[in-house]
């Protein structure tokens, strides 16, 4: 029996799953939304008149407001105030003050709106939609590895496809090595989904044009990718330890999800504020230290850090609380021992542990 | 002779400080069907975990097709068939795709084989239907035909009745009857004494996981046969059996005697008395079913 055959037999066992397709269509679908929300929000913000966020400034304040809307746009175009409201008279307005405001205003306006257009036009749309996907696709590889491994223990299907003979290692290798296949391709889906969605929405948003699309901008994304995919392996490992130690229970399957996602949202979550709460205790120094070599926190880095600085414009790297993460390298290194330490386990256990019948 | 398919020497498991199996030596000879039968918890399914790798020995050593097993049981178990209590597949997929996906990771057999299996098991008509909509006697039926996957020379066959209503249990045993007819050595682990009398041909009686009585269906039988009699005077023939050594023991029943001694000398028996002017007014030998002998010589296992 080769590898390439129990894997296509596995395939076709994993593939009448219909929650697995719902999961993923759900992952697409985010991926889409995640072009499709700045789309969205720059339409919206194109269309405001400016006079709705600026103001003139009175050169004396009359009553106790001293801003009034003024269409900044027709300001700065030249065209002359005629009118203000009253108590205020044409000679009190303040027209450098104007001037200076009105360009603060429409510069910050520009700024959001060029955010938002990199948002939904590539490669920018592709690099921000990786980085949010990112965040769910690791719960999702946790839950798909608790579904594939754990499930096996929970209907009793192990010794069924053991007394077949395919070999312990082997019918683990194969099922690890197809979900981190199925998500390297779920995420080729999303990509396509992405870039789909941003010709979209670019060609109807017709002012704007896509940013430079080279073999490195397209390079820069499959280097994103593959970092993301790359997080995922130690909480593949981890998913299918859990599932394994957990075998023997009712409900093991549920715990050994719930544990391998909430143990990914709660280190992401925790360890940058507990950092920052920590800094500078005394007696609590150890605290960062340990925290260099802990996964969540080196995942934490590798996705929403580059070479230990919090990613430019993703407002999640900032809520996660921290403004240092560890380096690339370091990151790099923490998550592949995790996944050779998680990974040798629970092939150990999967080896050596009994088969016994369904667990509920 | 023919050469054993299954040998067990000193085989031994431990789960903490219950001894599941003991010290156990088995041989099954090739085409052989064999019963394991023993009450619930004497170690049976344990002792097919074993020989099918899923269940790690604590000691003991274990041949397959006469070849020594050390954990690696993967190319000797593509040659077994197996069913383990209840069987267990895929609830979301067909019982024809559980059967292509089992027979697929096996890597034996082709569409034909399936088709010809869900004949056999009767489930031609439902194999399209998910198998979580089979009630447990069709469950029963797949597990019959997960078996037979791959045509295997060796069946180990876990209460493969469990749960069955008469008429699939009789089924059943005659399947079983009609598999074990040719070279197909099986293995029956039961704690139904009528099913191995039945099918199996050699029996292993288990008890807290040792063997307490092994051999051939019909000896085993044959080591309790019995002289049941009837006298014109039961107290005076009761003293005149008890005094001969050749008779274990003389039982009073209900109207007559139960001499515990050889059938063949029953025209002794009859002499004997005939001498001290007692007369027999009936006078048979008698089997005890397999299910007195099991109750016999387990009875101190019963709480």
């Amino acid at each position: 029996m080769s590898w390439v055959t129990l894997a296509k037999w596995e395939w076709f066992k994993l593939r009448g799953r219909r929650v697995i397709w719902v999961l993923l269509a759900l992952l697409v679908a985010f991926s889409a939304v995640m072009v499709v929300i700045p789309y969205g929000d720059y339409e919206f913000n194109r269309g405001r008149d400016v006079s709705d966020e600026v103001i003139f400034l009175p050169s004396a304040p009359v009553i106790g407001n001293q801003e009034v809307d003024l269409n900044c746009t027709e300001f700065l175009a030249g065209v002359p105030i005629t009118e203000v409201p009253a108590p205020y008279t044409l000679d009190d307005i303040d027209l450098p003050g104007t001037d200076r405001k009105c360009r603060q205003e429409l510069a910050a306006i520009e700024g959001r709106l060029a955010k938002l257009k990199d948002g939904f036009t590539m490669p920018g749309a592709a690099a921000k939609a990786t980085r949010w996907t990112g965040l769910l696709s690791i719960p999702f590889l946790a839950f798909l590895t608790v579904m594939v491994v754990g499930s096996e223990y929970g209907w009793g299907t192990l010794r069924t496809a053991l007394m077949k003979g395919p070999g312990r290692w082997r019918f683990l290798s194969v099922k690890l090595a197809l979900v981190a296949a199925a998500i390297a391709v779920t995420w080729l889906v999303m990509l396509a989904v992405i870039i789909t969605t941003s010709l979209v929405t670019t060609a109807l948003a017709s002012d704007v044009g896509h940013g430079e699309l080279d073999a490195s901008a397209y390079g820069l994304i499959i280097r994103d990718i593959g970092r993301v995919w790359f997080a995922g392996v130690p909480y593949i490992a981890l998913a299918a330890l859990l599932s394994i130690l957990f075998s023997r229970f009712a409900g093991g399957t549920l715990a050994a999800s719930a544990l391998s996602i909430g143990y990914f949202f709660f280190e992401l979550f925790s360890i940058g504020r507990l950092i920052k709460l920590f800094d500078g205790v005394t007696g609590m120094r150890w605290f960062s230290s340990v925290v260099e070599y802990d996964l969540g926190w080196n995942t934490a880095a590798w996705l929403f850090g580059r070479d230990g600085e919090p990613l430019a414009g993703f407002n999640l790297a900032s809520a996660i609380g921290t403004a240092q993460y560890p380096g690339d390298v370091h990151a790099f290194l923490v998550q592949l021992f995790f996944a050779a330490v998680l990974g040798g386990l629970a092939f150990w256990l999967f080896h050596r542990r009994d088969v016994t019948g369904p667990s509920g | 002779m023919a050469a054993n398919v299954v040998e067990t020497a000193g085989l031994t498991k431990h789960y903490g400080e219950v001894r599941a199996v003991q010290d156990l030596s088995l041989e099954v000879p090739k085409g052989t069907v064999f019963g394991l039968l023993g009450p619930n918890g004497a170690g049976k399914t344990t002792i097919i975990g074993t020989l099918l790798g899923l269940i790690r020995p604590t000691a003991g050593t274990i041949r397959l097709f006469g070849t020594e097993i050390n954990g690696a049981t993967d190319a000797a178990v593509r040659r077994i068939g197996a069913i383990m209590e209840t069987p267990a597949f895929y609830p979301f997929m067909s019982g024809r795709d559980n059967l292509r996906y089992f027979q697929g990771i096996s890597g034996t057999g082709g569409p034909a084989e399936i088709d010809n299996l869900l004949e056999l098991v009767g489930l031609s008509a439902r194999a399209n239907a998910r198998f979580n909509t089979y009630s447990l006697g069709m469950k029963h039926r797949l597990g019959i035909a997960y078996a037979l996957l791959g045509d295997p020379e060796l069946l180990l066959l876990d209460e493969p009745t469990n749960g069955l209503d008469p008429n699939g249990m009789a089924e059943v045993r005659q399947l079983l009857k009609d598999l074990g007819d040719g070279d197909r050595t099986i293995v029956l682990a039961s704690h139904l004494l009528n099913e191995v009398e039945q099918v199996c041909e050699r029996v292993a009686i288990l008890s807290k996981g040792s063997v307490i009585a092994e051999g051939a269906v019909s000896e085993l039988i044959g080591r309790r046969d019995r002289i049941q009699l009837s006298t014109t005077d039961n107290v005076a023939a009761h003293r005149l059996l008890a005094a001969l050594d050749w008779v274990s023991s003389v039982l009073a029943t209900d109207g007559g005697l139960l001499v515990d001694a050889p059938t063949e000398r029953v025209a002794d028996i009859s002499e004997a008395l005939a001498r001290a002017g007692v007369y027999p007014t009936e006078l048979r030998a008698t089997s005890t079913s397999l299910e007195q002998f099991f109750l016999e010589v387990t009875e101190g296992d019963r709480p």
